[in-house]
């Protein structure tokens, strides 16, 4: 209750130094709409009426205290770019965003944990070897390459997947095509998580391997795979929870570019707009949104760590 | 303790399922079937958008793709041909007074809207009314010569004397002095016609901002707007209601990323995208795919900031320009697809023999600079926005021939709002763009090189300015005699090519890829106009 509470003076933090630095950001947020270099030019009143439009022509901290008030009444205001709602910007991105990272960080998970612990279980073995060697790739591989190979390979060459997009325009909606059309994009967001997964496990489950307690219970003469399963596992499989709640706000970042290729609907693609247009409102509401899913996250996993190890206890 | 201790693994990926499989159900909501019927006819044509759209608002400025989007959805009195002339569209033809003062528009009768509403005379007003009132149009600019245009402005009537629609099927442009450019400039970007039964009623004031603009489901276009799925596509159906028949059931405008979208070409996802001259070779190569071409109407150059030293040394811009090697560029760039121009007028008949063909001379250039006192401690900052393949290669090789004759140059990538402001501040050097229509009327080059039009009053980035040459363009603007209107749009050209008030680089090549089921396809130099002929196209 208590790490909740502290969440909301963290959260105003936020919102505060979020506004101060996206309106410190070079670039005028009408000239990103109303170019007067373009080749149709713009008169002054134009741009000065857009100006007022938009409320850019008021102080900053008037601003900041009208996007406030707002707030309280649940509306994140207007996107500079079109106006719409962006409230309704962010909720229908919701889905999309939840189908891609969630089914990438569920690939990462059941691939990752696994071929970690068989990778310290069987430590300098050539299964060993080769999975540092895979993982280190996958890790220093940057996401849109691998993004334009599997495009590359398993499109064009192969002819298995579509190329983009969350489903085939002008066809009814089903079920197969949906997963089509996710298992590129997926994989290979989750693809760059199982990386680090695969790397903490193994360094996790090597730790346990050494502490005296399984010395314990071997000693008791239990047999190995109980040991393992039973004793080792549970306890090493601790940390990687917090690594999973690091990496979920993570996947954002990871999901800008996936998106982007892949021409996927989701948020990532909505915050590479909103910068690149200076979309104040939009960039205000999506830190929002992210900045709790951060801070519930960080909770989340501190609550999970009072299941998963019982001398844990939240003060 | 055991079943404890793997709950919240598992809780949080039975999260996971729950939360997929509760949107399951919603898979693409947006898809919608296609009537089979619909396919044997005409079929489904799926075009690559080249940028995100921002709205559909024809009095707003537009970016490339909203262009695309709304010389579908609506429809304009005149465009621009893909053959560089101008065409009748909503009108079936118009004349201009021999003083240049009197533009009248016949329209097509019995032009319905896509809702079926009467399209008459009183659209046309009403947009121009729109068009002209300068806090909500970006285009009001273009109509300051009409009559009675101040006292519309200063809200003293709602009437303007200058527009008059004598009968449903006529529209009269009246304007106070004589300018024989209005056609060019009402082509383009091309404006569409809005619907007053629909917006009649809005305030002015509030249309910039109005949601009809996102989903303008109402119009005079060879198409209907249906929906547009934010970041994935916007879907149009095929108007019965057009003015001439049209082939094409239905129309995606897919958003993709460039690269994406040429592997989508070859496999068929795409029916056409704009190019580049890296992939349009290998395009052209593919079995079902045909690379079409058209020379750019505009111009690819660097602007400098003429108006402060070193630059504002006739001779240094010349050095710059003999300094560059610009068939290099073409040949190594755009594929040898382009040509080098040498002043900015580029109409017919407007560019005089005996200009200076600025060859490609280190060794003037250096003798250029020697005589300027070039400091060659100086930096030249070539601020740009990095991301056109084309351009940002072309930069590196402006660099190195520079660097050939003891010009530094360091390459700065901007952003736009940021170059905006080096623009407005002149604390930019050099600066690398391309774009305009310079290939119909002279008039054209009015708005890159007047002294009026220094940026942030207009574009004129690199701040020339030469009275001469304002005088030349305000004459020809008032008389209608094309002979000594062409004789003072050579002199123009020839003060251009001598003061080298930009660094052309080239005019290169408009690249289109498209599928082989594509018929009645006719490449536009500019690519942003280039659906304008889709009512005709047809799909096997």
């Amino acid at each position: 209750m208590r790490r909740i509470a502290l969440a909301v003076p963290v959260l105003f933090g936020i919102t505060v130094l979020t506004f101060v630095l996206v309106r410190m950001t070079p670039g005028d947020p009408v000239l990103y709409l109303v170019d007067p270099a373009a080749m149709s030019g713009a008169p002054e009143e134009y741009i000065a009426a857009r100006r007022s439009e938009l409320g850019l022509d008021k102080p900053t901290p008037v601003q900041y205290a009208v996007w406030i008030r707002e707030l309280g009444q649940g509306n994140l205001g207007y996107s500079f770019v079109n106006r719409r709602p962006v409230t309704k910007m962010i909720a229908e991105r919701v889905e999309p965003t939840v189908r891609l990272m969630g089914t990438a960080l569920l690939f990462a998970l059941l691939i990752g944990i696994p071929t970690g612990v068989v990778a310290a279980l069987r430590q300098y073995s050539l299964i060993d070897y080769v999975v540092a060697v895979l993982s280190l790739t996958v890790i220093s591989t940057p996401a849109f390459f691998l993004a334009l190979g599997a495009i590359y390979v398993f499109s064009l060459r192969l002819d298995l997947t579509p190329i983009g997009g969350m489903a085939t325009i002008g066809r009814p909606a089903d079920l197969v095509d949906a997963l089509r059309h996710l298992i590129l994009p997926a994989g290979i967001l989750g693809l760059s998580l199982t990386g680090p997964i695969v790397r903490y496990t193994r360094a996790s489950v090597l730790e346990v391997l050494s502490q005296e307690y399984l010395s314990t219970a071997r000693a008791k003469g239990l047999r190995e795979r109980v040991v393992i399963v039973r004793h080792a596992l549970p306890n090493a499989l601790i940390p990687i929870i917090s690594v999973v709640g690091v990496m979920i706000p993570l996947l954002f970042g990871g999901s800008v570019i996936v998106e982007q290729i892949f021409s996927w609907p989701g948020m990532g693609q909505l915050i590479l707009a909103a910068i690149g247009q200076r979309d104040y409102p939009v960039l205000m509401g999506i830190t929002m949104v992210v900045a709790i899913l951060v801070l519930a996250c960080s909770v989340l996993t501190d609550i999970a760590y009072t299941l998963v190890d019982p001398r844990i206890r939240l003060g | 303790m055991k079943h404890q201790r793997v709950r919240p693994l598992a809780l949080l990926i039975s999260a996971i399922f729950l939360v997929s499989a509760c949107t399951q159900s919603t898979v693409s909501p947006s898809a919608t079937p296609v009537p089979s019927a619909q396919q044997a006819s005409g079929g489904t044509l799926t075009v690559h958008f080249p940028l995100k759209p921002k709205s559909f608002n024809p009095l707003g400025q537009p970016l490339s793709s909203d262009q695309m989007v709304m010389t579908l959805v609506y429809d304009a009195l005149v465009a621009l041909a893909p053959d560089d002339t101008y065409e009748s569209r909503l009108a079936s033809g118009y004349t201009v007074s021999p003083d240049a003062t009197t533009y009248t528009f016949r329209l097509r009768p019995n032009v319905k809207w896509s809702d079926g509403q009467p399209f008459t005379s009183k659209d046309v007003a009403f947009t121009f009314k729109l068009l002209m009132t300068p806090d909500v149009s970006a285009h009001a600019a273009k109509l300051t010569d009409v009559k009675g245009r101040a006292d519309f402005v200063a809200g003293k009537t709602t009437e303007v004397t200058g527009f008059r629609t004598p009968d449903t099927n006529t529209f009269v442009i009246e304007l106070e002095r004589p300018n024989s450019a209005l056609i060019s400039a009402l082509s383009w970007p091309f404006i569409g016609i809005l619907p007053e039964h629909v917006l009649g009623q809005v305030p002015p004031k509030s249309l910039a901002t109005h949601q009809f603009f996102l989903a303008p489901t109402v119009g005079l276009g060879p198409f209907k707007f249906v929906k547009w799925e934010t970041d994935q596509y916007i879907e149009l159906d095929r108007n019965p209601s057009y003015w001439r028949s049209v082939s094409i059931d239905k129309i995606f405008i897919r958003e993709m990323a460039a690269d994406v979208a040429n592997a989508a070409l070859e496999k068929g996802e795409l029916d056409i995208a704009i190019t580049n001259a890296q992939d349009a070779d290998r395009l052209d190569k593919l079995p079902k795919v045909t690379v079409d071409s058209a020379p750019n109407p505009g111009i690819n150059l660097i602007s400098l900031a003429n108006d402060k030293a070193p630059f504002n040394d006739v001779r240094v811009r010349q050095a710059l320009l003999y300094a560059i090697d610009r068939k290099g560029i073409i040949n190594t760039v755009h594929g040898g697809r382009g040509t080098i121009v040498n002043t900015h007028m580029r109409a017919p008949g407007t560019v005089p023999q005996g200009l200076e063909a600025y060859d490609y001379s280190p060794t003037k250039a250096k003798q250029l600079l020697a005589d300027a006192k070039w400091d060659p401690s100086y930096v030249i900052k070539m601020q740009w926005i990095k991301g056109v393949k084309d351009r940002d290669q072309t930069n590196e090789i402006v660099q190195a021939n520079l660097a050939a004759v003891g010009v530094k140059m360091e390459l700065q990538p901007y952003e736009r709002g940021p170059l905006l402001d080096a623009y407005r501040l002149r604390t930019f050097d050099a600066t690398a763009y391309g774009g305009g229509i310079y290939t119909i009327d002279g008039d054209s080059v009015t708005v890159p090189i007047a002294c009026a039009q220094a940026y942030p009053k207009g574009t004129n980035i690199t701040h020339y300015c030469n009275q001469r040459v304002d005088d030349l363009l305000a004459r020809a603007r008032s008389i209608s005699d094309e002979a000594e209107k062409k004789r003072l749009y050579q002199e123009v050209a020839k003060i251009s090519n001598t003061e080298v008030t930009n660094l052309w680089l080239n005019v290169a090549d408009t690249l289109y890829a498209r599928s082989d089921r594509l018929k009645g396809f006719k490449p536009y130099g500019d690519f942003t106009q280039f659906l304008l002929t889709a009512s005709s196209w047809t799909l096997q």
